[in-house]
């Protein structure tokens, strides 16, 4: 790990010119910087006395001014330029980041990423061309970041989807209401826009995710988003009861419409909202649908990961032959509402499932082809009911719903979940609870207890399906006694891999916290003035690779959301607390712009083409000598899924490959083919899902 | 509820009609054995889906009552029914 952060070492980089003004290195307005000595962050590790601390970090020339005890003790000081490396000898001193101005701090994410190089090299590259569309809930159109020199809107078209019409009540083909460029730059022309467009972002999470992505910086220069010159198509979803944003049916209404207003032009969307429910492998129809439109060129999709990581919402593990595995969740006072816990696990396995409210004895266990629909002692009701073969999968699905009932809340206390292993080939089993109102102190979201919790595959859905580009969250401004240290992966960002074992998330951004566009009519605080306001979550980490995928969409069009996430993970950094990757916490590492469109600029990717089937032989051609494979399943829609029964390869470059299936049981197996580059580019040719037959009877 | 409906209403949603919780039309998604023809097109509309979006094999509408969900899950091309869940924003 580098003890220095990026300022400090592009700082040292820069000291060798003679007559070099410190004040020039990085953005307006300049860091910390006196004369020559720079204001710093330490974080020591060790048990060191305070009295320890302090002589050996004057001795190496810092000039302290705060100790902060902690798990990790934190330094401020001042320190010259020249010093810094003698610091940075220091063993305890695990790492040194340059102070920064609140208003610098807004351009954290521009370093951070590796974007600013690229906004400020020539060409620059910014976005030029490109559509960046947002699903959320909305947006101000008012706010100077989305709009152009001239005052005009730079967002092309709006749909609201909650205007015009009670949006829980009636429903309508052509709901919602559409505001193209043309209203919106009337209504910027007039004295109180929202007499012509009404539409308001009073959440301010839409507005905030945009301005990430694709803000100007403006009005005062100060934050600029990572595509500035990005077009903008917005999809203002539904909020109910003040919880909920948007549900699974418009939201692939809304995919649709950004994708026929896009006419073709080069495209990336941003999705940060999810839901738990669902088999985690992209089984819901909103991840089938995801998938299809991922499919299509100049398309890329990016959804943030989830916030999960604290809240306890899965439990999994393995179960064997006339096991009984206790599952227990905590239900607190007052819950009033449905709560959903679901079970999922391969087909070829039977487990019974049996729930125990808090002091009573539990019900029967109920065999997966029946269902289970009573009431506890306190009047709550408690659903049972298991779906064989869910999603056509071959998996097997039960759903346990809890409500009060006739009871005035569900019944608090510690609950049990218990499942029996009845016939057990595999023995593999997640249980995930679905969202719920978490109020201010999640008072009803029903949780796993320490010991039932299990933090891996916490990915909310859609961010689990294959064609999505899944996106967690890592500190660049930690929240002060909340979050982990600076550079570490954010606590509550949803680990992966999904049911299926795939690697996710693909890739890490800055998620904690960032100062983004606010919207004017949110009761959003000022952070630091009227325009900005600070916000965490991994909501915030996606738009910074929606933005980084604009970039690279404006150089290459060409390029698919595949191809797009091929270069993103390869260039990821791996530095400091990233170095464990890749795996499912950190996916490939940290979003690295500057790389991804040097990258970009030139890869190409190996063409399939020629592919045909002769009895057990599958035969195809590429462009430029490749080694390959085919991934096989007999069950096509486990295949779309991503998940293989097995593989065959065929490991000499050449451009002509062939591979012949044998030793296999008999049966029909669905085949992919897989071509890998000298470079290590790959292309997939699953045949537009319908995959390659071959015949084994 | 009918057996098909029964096989291909997922189960949130099958609570939903146990309780007889739609008290209007019901939103959902729908997905389809194939990519769906012309005629099974129409023969969706005539079953009552009100469908926004066909991509691929998966389409986005609403129907109006349990009615037309039933006679939606009685074409033997409908293979999926989901009801439209909510989602979440995921700012921490």
């Amino acid at each position: 790990m580098n003890k220095l952060d990026p300022r400090l070492r592009y700082l040292l980089g820069k000291t060798d010119r003679p007559h070099f003004d410190i004040s020039e290195s990085l953005t307006s307005p300049p860091p910390t910087v006196t004369d020559d000595r720079v204001g710093v962050l330490l974080r020591c590790r060790g048990k060191q006395t305070e009295k320890d601390l302090r002589r050996v970090l004057r001795l190496k020339g810092l000039n302290i001014n705060t100790i902060v005890p902690g798990f990790d003790t934190v330094v401020t000081g001042q320190i010259s330029l020249h010093d810094l490396e003698n610091l940075k000898s220091v063993e305890f001193v695990a790492e040194i980041e340059s102070s920064r101005r609140l208003t610098q701090e807004l351009d954290i994410s521009l370093l951070e990423t590796y974007t600013k190089t690229v906004h400020q090299n020539l060409p620059a590259i910014k976005g030029e061309g490109v559509i960046i569309g947002i699903i959320d809930s909305g947006i101000d159109y008012t706010h100077p970041s989305f709009r152009n020199e001239d005052g005009s809107s730079r967002i092309l078209y709006l749909w609201d989807q909650r205007a015009n019409q009670n949006y829980s009540a009636t429903i309508d083909l052509n709901y919602g209401r559409e505001y193209t460029k043309n209203d919106l730059d009337k209504a910027l022309a007039h004295s109180n826009p929202f007499m012509l467009v009404p539409h308001q972002d009073k959440n301010g999470h839409g507005t905030h995710v945009t301005g990430i992505a694709a803000g100007n910086g403006q009005p005062d220069g100060k934050f600029i988003g990572i595509a500035p010159k990005a077009d903008l198509i917005i999809v203002a979803l539904g909020i109910e009861d003040h919880t909920t944003l948007g549900d699974s049916q418009r939201a692939v209404d809304a995919f649709d419409y950004i994708i026929q207003k896009a006419n073709n032009r080069p495209l990336a969307i941003n999705m940060s909202q999810g839901m738990n429910g669902g088999g985690h492998s992209g089984e819901t129809l909103l991840e089938r649908a995801i998938d299809s439109f991922s499919r299509r060129k100049s398309l890329v999709i990016v959804k943030s990961a989830g916030n999960e990581g604290g809240w306890r919402t899965h439990a999994g593990g393995r179960i064997s032959q006339g096991q009984i595995v206790e599952l227990e969740f905590v239900v607190k006072a007052n819950n009033r509402q449905e709560n959903i816990l679901e079970l999922w696990h391969f087909g070829e396995d039977i487990i019974s499932i049996a729930v125990q409210p808090p002091g009573n004895a539990p019900f029967d266990f109920i065999l997966p082809e029946n269902d289970l629909d009573e009431q506890n002692p306190v009047g709550n009701e408690i659903f049972l009911a298991y779906d064989l073969d869910a999603s056509e999968t071959g998996d097997t699905k039960a759903t346990l719903i809890l409500n009060r009932g006739s009871g005035l809340m569900l019944q608090p206390g510690t609950w049990k979940f218990l499942l029996r292993g009845d016939s057990i080939t595999h023995g593999y089993y997640d249980v995930w609870i679905e969202r719920s109102y978490r109020g201010a102190a999640g008072v009803e979201q029903i949780r796993f207890t320490d010991v039932s919790a299990d933090e891996n595959r916490t990915i909310s859905i859609p961010g689990t399906t294959k064609g999505i580009i899944t996106v967690g969250s890592y500190v660049t401004r930690p929240n002060v006694g909340i979050s982990a240290p600076n550079g570490q992966i954010s606590s509550f960002s949803s680990r992966g891999p999904n049911r299926y074992g795939l690697q996710k998330p693909e890739i890490v951004a800055p998620g904690e916290m960032i100062i983004g566009s606010r919207s004017q009519t949110s009761k959003q605080p000022f952070q630091p003035n009227q325009w900005h306001t600070q916000i965490g979550g991994t909501s915030m980490a996606a738009p910074h690779v929606t933005g980084a995928v604009a970039l690279i969409l404006s150089l290459r069009p060409d390029l698919t959301g595949e191809q797009i996430k091929q270069i993103l993970r390869k260039t990821a950094r791996q530095d400091g607390f990233a170095m464990s990757a890749p795996d499912n916490i950190w996916g490939n590492g940290k979003l690295m712009v500057e790389n991804a469109i040097n990258i970009a600029k030139n890869v190409s990717f190996p063409q399939i083409s020629q592919v045909k089937i002769e009895g057990k032989t599958i035969y195809w051609t590429t462009d430029v000598e490749t080694t390959g494979a085919i991934g096989f399943h007999t069950h096509q829609h486990q295949l779309q899924l991503g998940k293989n029964l097995g593989s065959r390869p065929s490991l000499t470059q050449k451009t002509q490959h062939q591979i012949t299936l044998k030793d296999l049981p008999v049966g029909t197996y669905y085949c992919k083919i897989i071509a890998f580059s000298l470079d290590d580019w790959f292309t997939v040719d699953d045949n537009d899902q319908e995959f390659y037959l071959i015949d084994m009877n | 509820m009918t057996n098909a409906l029964k096989q291909k209403l997922d189960a949130k949603g099958r609570y939903r009609l146990r309780k007889r919780d739609f008290s209007d039309a019901i939103p959902i998604l729908v997905r389809t054995a194939t990519n769906p023809s012309s005629e099974q097109q129409e023969r969706l509309n005539l079953a009552g889906y009100h469908y926004r979006v066909v991509v691929d094999d998966v389409l986005s509408g609403y129907v109006d009552d349990l009615e037309h969900l039933e006679k939606l899950a009685d074409l033997s091309f409908v293979r999926q029914i989901e009801v439209s869940a909510p989602l979440y924003a995921e700012k921490n």
